[in-house]
């Protein structure tokens, strides 16, 4: 079509233009061969993709066994908040807050009751009579994927002083989003850490001011935020942040020495 | 069909067209280097360059339907990053179809600039996906662009794909504009012409 017009509007180039056409002919001869090939080649990788798919399906059912992975009766849980909520975290705030730049240092922390993978409960207490540090991670978060290992290190290292309790929760779980579902995960990471679910609608999460992941609160002994942090922090700043509050639970019995 | 054919089959596809962009630009630096191609490789570089619009309509077409696949039915939530190379891409399937029906070889004036752009995006996904710290240390609650939706053969995602689809568009949008072989007879006859770049089919 588009030919003919450009005929019609150029009579003079009608003849070189068929010579043109001609020759094309003469030498396209490889046209249908590349189109085969390429049909040829989206029916192999149609083929390959749907088999390995299969293949690879059968795999991950055979490695499913990871023992938390396999206790893991629930992904999300519902959760009893009471308390006041802590506020937001400040914007643009980056690393740890400290007083001066976060209204929630000095807050008694909510507390809340949940439970975990396998459905025993665990508890958020101001009460506890320890200081705290509470960690939200995502599942999906490649922050909170590279952070874990880290903070898990760090644990085994002796990091972590022994009285301050460590609770991560789980929080943000979403079914469709990557590295689902955070029990496997959990297990992988071999997270040593008492692991709370948020619910579906990260209930436990709003309570405390979260920011993004990951989202760090460690509090006093009496429940009060010493600090916040939000996203990934160095560990040596984590480490001078427990061993801040850890010499307050200093009642407390710490076997392990701050490394 | 499950999600993981799809997106196996759209990395698959991606690998191709690695293989197809490896193979032609060596073809056109060795052609650049020592003056010609060699001469068994010039009747498959003639059928590619008349099937350059019909390919670069199929490669936009894949990867813009490949995406709508991604948000709409497998429910990945498209970050902003994503969105802006959606803005590049998907403009070429309108712009190959529209260059293939009117056989109008001159189309890499239209799609360069699109995909110059989209795989300068892709590019920086890409990297953010793979070093999240290096730009940012934390995740949004919302749509992190860092997120890896898909990971396939240990290094292709989404935007790795999206960056493969953009280079692909770009080469066939210069394969259609390049000319038949002059040392062969008929090859530039109607070089002064306004048609001349209308290769009848």
């Amino acid at each position: 079509m588009t030919n003919t017009d450009s005929s019609k509007k150029k009579p003079s180039a009608a003849d070189p233009y068929s010579k043109l056409a001609k020759d094309v002919n003469a030498r396209s001869n490889m046209v249908p061969v590349v189109v085969g090939v390429i049909v040829a080649l989206l029916v192999v990788v149609a083929l390959i993709a749907f088999l390995s798919s299969r293949s690879s399906s059968g795999d991950a059912a055979e490695g499913s066994g990871a023992a938390v992975a396999a206790d893991a009766t629930q992904e999300t849980a519902s959760v009893q908040i009471s308390g006041t909520d802590l506020p937001p975290f400040p914007q643009g705030a980056s690393g740890l807050t400290d007083a001066s730049t976060d209204p929630a240092v000095g807050q008694v922390i909510p507390k809340v009751v949940g439970q975990s993978f396998d459905g025993s409960e665990v508890t958020l207490d101001p009460a506890a009579g320890q200081p705290q540090l509470v960690i939200f991670l995502a599942h999906w978060c490649p922050v909170c994927q590279g952070e874990v290992p880290v903070l898990q290190d760090w644990i085994d290292q002796g990091g972590v002083p022994e009285n301050v309790k460590v609770t991560a929760v789980a929080t943000s779980v979403n079914p469709d989003k990557p590295n689902y579902p955070p029990s496997k995960w959990i297990a992988r990471e071999g997270w040593t850490p008492q692991v709370m679910l948020d619910d579906s609608g990260s209930s436990a999460a709003q309570a405390y001011g979260l920011p993004g992941f990951p989202y760090f609160v460690l509090t006093d002994a009496e429940g009060k935020v010493v600090q916040r942090g939000s996203g990934k922090l160095p560990v040596e700043q984590l480490q001078a942040a427990v061993n801040s509050v850890a010499p307050q639970a200093g009642a407390a019995p710490s076997s392990v020495p701050a490394s | 069909m499950s999600v993981d054919v799809v997106t196996t089959f759209l990395a698959l596809l991606a690998v191709i067209g690695i293989g197809f962009l490896v193979v032609t630009w060596t073809l056109a630096a060795w052609a650049r280097i020592s003056g010609s191609l060699p001469a068994s490789v010039v009747p498959l570089r003639d059928a590619f360059v008349d099937l350059a619009l019909p390919l670069g309509f199929a490669v936009a077409l894949t990867t813009t339907l490949g995406s709508l696949y991604l948000s709409e039915v497998a429910k990945f939530p498209p970050c902003p990053l994503c969105w802006y190379q959606r803005i590049c891409m998907y403009p070429n399937v309108a712009l190959f179809a529209v260059a293939w029906w009117r056989r109008d070889r001159d189309v890499r004036f239209y799609v360069l600039p699109l995909v110059v752009v989209g795989a300068a995006i892709a590019t920086y996904h890409y990297l953010l996906e793979r070093f999240p710290d290096s730009v940012s240390s934390v995740c949004s609650t919302d749509v992190p662009c860092e997120t890896v939706w898909v990971w396939k053969f240990h290094f292709l995602s989404i935007p790795g794909m999206a960056w493969v689809g953009f280079l692909l568009l770009g080469t066939l949008a210069v394969l259609a504009g390049r000319r038949r072989d002059s040392s062969l007879p008929g090859g530039d006859t109607v070089g002064d012409a306004p048609v001349d770049k209308e290769i009848p089919a």
